[in-house]
């Protein structure tokens, strides 16, 4: 016995030993482990989306290292300051920012994150994530002779634009990113069809591409209910926009929005009858995205729809300008291609279309928000130094054009050649209405979800309208009683 | 002696037994507190969770039984147990009788080495992933996929559909994955069962004249009473817990798992949905409390009417 009792001891010796070097392989957090000897006192966790390093976008290609390297030059600039590189779980059929609400929840969450702005609002209130604002009107010390870090920013409207409902800035817009429809030259050239310059057009070309046993237009269940729905939206409500637009937002973003409308708009407009069963231009929206769906991929949830295309199944792919870097590194693309953007809709569509240049629907790329981990590790200083840096337009520039699918958003960063058309593209007019960006995830969710079930013919248009309406109502009632608004304002503007 | 004294001194006798084996009993507790630590607390503190709202990264309220009341006015939660229901039934089939016939296949095998490959080649699988084949299978549902292009070559190109997308295909397309559902353990389960059964019985049905399917009938199903019991049983806990299945094959897109609408939508998959995606982690836990009495109920019910009237014990 007394012998097992020494092993005993001599176990729980071991594990004493033991556990303060765990304890301290844990702290060291992140893909770059290591046992915390050195230097530095500030430690900045970063999880940089799809420039995260050793990320191989598409699976093609070498991997990314550049935001690595030019984080170890940050390091050598000061020896204080460590640059951690997270990575984040790609999980299917989730919503955006779960992830790392998670990690907020855990108080493990990286001190600067990659997350669409919009998903960072409704959790504002919670002191999760820090306002910009104070140190946008700094100087960035890594740009010679700015006066402030905003005017370092090549899209001014946009990155201003991302503003929160409360008025703050919680996201840097890093670089910008644009769709388009990626097409198959050799395709078009066999069926005999060419780049649409209407709607009526398009449609029937997608009928002609169809007839001849191509899928026409690649689809996904996510773009459908959210770039198609902002699209078709935006070319029968561009017409009536001055009815709509009570709210001018500040003259700095209104030339990037041009008469967007925000939540607030959206929710008066929903209690003024507007989007509802009984307006008619909304039912024609929802008739006409219908109507497109039979010249799409049969399977929405499928995400092989790029291999459709690449592979010569389907004819047309509307995808983002990332996709740009697959087309041309991809060794298995044996076919001329190009792309255009979504023609506009002529009264030949629609009595409601007037044939308005179809408006854009992307916009902020890679947004950068800043958690409160930063604050409570006492390294906000080091944190907010290091976006500065990273803005700088050699950095930016470094980081964005080794991916190649994106513009960068900082002026004296010069874009990649072969991003030009995305570049044209954006100039355009941004769309009327996200509404992914307007009730928060749940609204989302539910819309997704009936849309879906009203393109695959589990519901019909009335069934779905209703349906629709009465969610648009119980999400409208909730924003306006959470933010306490009152549209009296809005009621003499609009003249009633 | 009084009964009273009876039992003090039966306690008395277990505590001086516990501390004469206190060295073992020591080692069990790190073992013990483990799974207090991490599967009772976490349980119990979501019990305790359905009696408040709780959004994620704010302070819990307190609000009785609201959302049991509303999880009996969700019609979400009704949808997705009628799911769940065709899933469990199905589910149930699938798994007690395609391996019930695999392993009488196998057991009736002459060849003993013929019959251990047999088993080898059905437990292979167990060791591909459970997420790598639902990506399979949504692989091939897709509009490339084996599914369509097999009926393209038979000349049935009018069936071919979207098949996840289409809300009257969907859930057939969930119970489909897994064909031809001869799960590894449970064909290894039940013929266990079959090799357990004493050559005695099997020989006196011969001399009686038994031929196979009497044999099987008569002799074999009612001592694989017992093994049936315990896979329905698990059978019944994996389909009402597991969601994540529906969540990879059907939730591709953002945040649309369980769909077309709420085509394919079950309860565990929507407990997610409104733990991780609406932070609604208290609705969530009053999901995860009903889904327990449910299950609970079920398991005491298979385990009262589900009983061999013959069981064979060894001695």
């Amino acid at each position: 016995m007394r012998r097992f009792n020494n092993i005993s001891a001599a176990l729980l010796l071991l594990v004493l030993l033991i556990v303060p070097k765990v304890q301290n392989y844990v702290r060291v957090r992140g893909e770059e482990t290591t046992w915390g000897t050195g230097q530095a006192t500030h430690e900045i966790e970063v999880f940089t989306g799809f420039y995260t390093p050793g990320f191989v976008p598409h699976g093609i290609g070498d991997p990314l290292e550049m935001f690595r390297v030019v984080g170890k030059e940050y390091e050598a600039l000061h020896p204080d300051t460590r640059i951690v590189f997270r990575k984040q779980p790609a999980v299917a059929g989730t919503v955006e920012g779960e992830w790392v609400r998670t990690q907020l929840v855990g108080g493990v969450a990286p001190e600067i994150v990659s997350i669409n702005t919009e998903s960072v609002w409704p959790d504002v209130d919670k002191g999760w994530w820090l306002s910009l604002e104070p140190y946008m009107a700094e100087p960035n010390p890594y740009v010679p002779g700015s006066k402030t870090w905003w005017e370092t920013f090549a899209n001014q409207a946009l990155t201003r634009a991302k503003r929160g409902p409360d008025g703050n800035l919680y996201s840097i817009s890093f670089d910008l990113v644009e769709t388009a429809v990626y097409y198959n030259k050799d395709i078009f050239g066999e069926v005999g069809v060419t780049i649409p310059e209407t709607w009526a057009e398009f449609i029937e070309m997608q009928k002609t591409l169809k007839a001849a046993g191509y899928i026409p237009l690649c689809m996904a269940d996510a773009n459908a209910s959210d770039w198609a729905q902002d699209i078709v939206f935006d070319q029968l409500y561009y017409p009536i926009l001055k009815e709509l637009d009570i709210e001018r937002g500040p003259e700095e973003e209104e030339e990037y929005l041009r008469g967007y409308l925000f939540p607030k708009e959206l929710c008066y407009n929903i209690k003024r009858g507007y989007f509802s069963p009984e307006d008619e231009r909304y039912r024609e929206m929802w008739r006409l995205l219908k109507e497109w769906r039979q010249y799409w991929n049969l399977d929405l949830v499928n995400t092989d729809r790029i291999r459709l295309f690449v592979t010569g199944r389907a004819a047309m792919l509307w995808d983002g300008s990332y996709f740009i870097r697959r087309m041309r590194n991809d060794p298995y693309v044996d076919f001329e291609w190009g792309v255009f953007y979504l023609p506009p809709m002529t009264e030949e569509t629609s009595p409601f279309a007037t044939g308005v240049e179809a408006a854009v629907i992307g916009g902020a790329g890679l947004q950068l928000s800043v958690t409160k981990r930063a604050i409570d590790d006492g390294d906000l200083d080091q944190t907010i130094d290091f976006l500065r840096f990273i803005t700088a337009p050699h950095n930016c520039e470094r980081i964005v054009n080794e991916a190649g699918m994106f513009i960068p958003n900082v002026k004296g960063a010069k874009m990649a050649p072969h991003l030009k058309p995305f570049a044209e593209i954006i100039k355009r007019r941004y769309c009327t209405v996200k509404w992914m960006f307007s009730f928060g995830p749940e609204f989302n969710d539910y819309m997704r979800r009936t849309f879906a079930l009203y393109l695959g013919g589990g519901i019909e248009l009335d069934s779905f309208m209703r349906l629709h309406h009465e969610h648009l109502q119980e999400s409208a009632d909730y924003l306006i009683g959470k933010e306490g608004w009152d549209f009296t304002e809005f009621d003499k503007a609009a003249g009633q | 002696m009084s009964p009273t004294s009876g039992r003090a001194s039966e306690r008395l006798g277990l505590a001086e037994r516990m501390w004469k084996n206190r060295l073992l009993y020591l080692c069990l507790v790190p073992t013990f507190t483990l799974l207090l630590i991490f599967n009772y607390y976490p349980a119990l503190s979501a019990f305790q969770k359905a009696f408040y709202r709780y959004d994620v990264g704010t302070k819990a309220e307190f609000i009785g039984l609201s959302h049991l009341l509303r999880l009996v006015r969700d019609p979400v939660i009704w949808k997705s147990a009628g799911n769940l229901l065709k899933l469990g039934l199905f589910g149930l089939a699938a798994g007690l009788i395609p391996p019930l016939i695999a392993a009488e296949l196998i057991f009736h095998l002459r060849s003993e080495r013929w019959r251990y490959y047999s088993r080898v080649i059905f437990v292979i699988p167990m060791v591909v992933p459970g997420v790598a084949i639902s990506l399979i299978w949504r692989f091939m549902y897709g509009d490339a996929g084996p599914v369509s292009a097999f009926l393209e070559l038979i000349g049935a190109e009018s069936l071919i559909r979207g098949w996840l997308s289409d809300p009257h295909t969907v859930l057939y397309a969930i119970m489909f994955v897994g064909f031809p559902f001869i799960t590894g353990l449970n064909l290894l389960i039940y013929y266990s069962g079959l090799a357990n059964i004493p050559d005695s019985i099997l020989d006196a049905a011969k001399i009686d004249g038994a031929g196979i399917l009497s044999t099987i009938f008569r002799v074999h199903l009612p001592f694989l009473m017992s093994p049936a019991r315990i896979l329905s049983i698990m059978t019944v806990i994996a389909v009402v817990q597991g969601f994540e299945r529906i969540l990879i094959i059907t939730g591709a897109g953002e945040g649309t798992g369980g769909g077309p609408g709420y085509a394919s939508m079950v309860p565990g998959l929507y407990m997610y949905y409104q733990a991780f995606s609406f932070k609604r982690m208290g609705y969530a836990c009053a999901i995860g409390l009903a889904m327990f009495v449910v299950l609970l109920v079920i398991t005491m019910l298979q385990m009262k009417y589900m009983r061999s009237e013959t069981e064979y014990v060894p001695e």
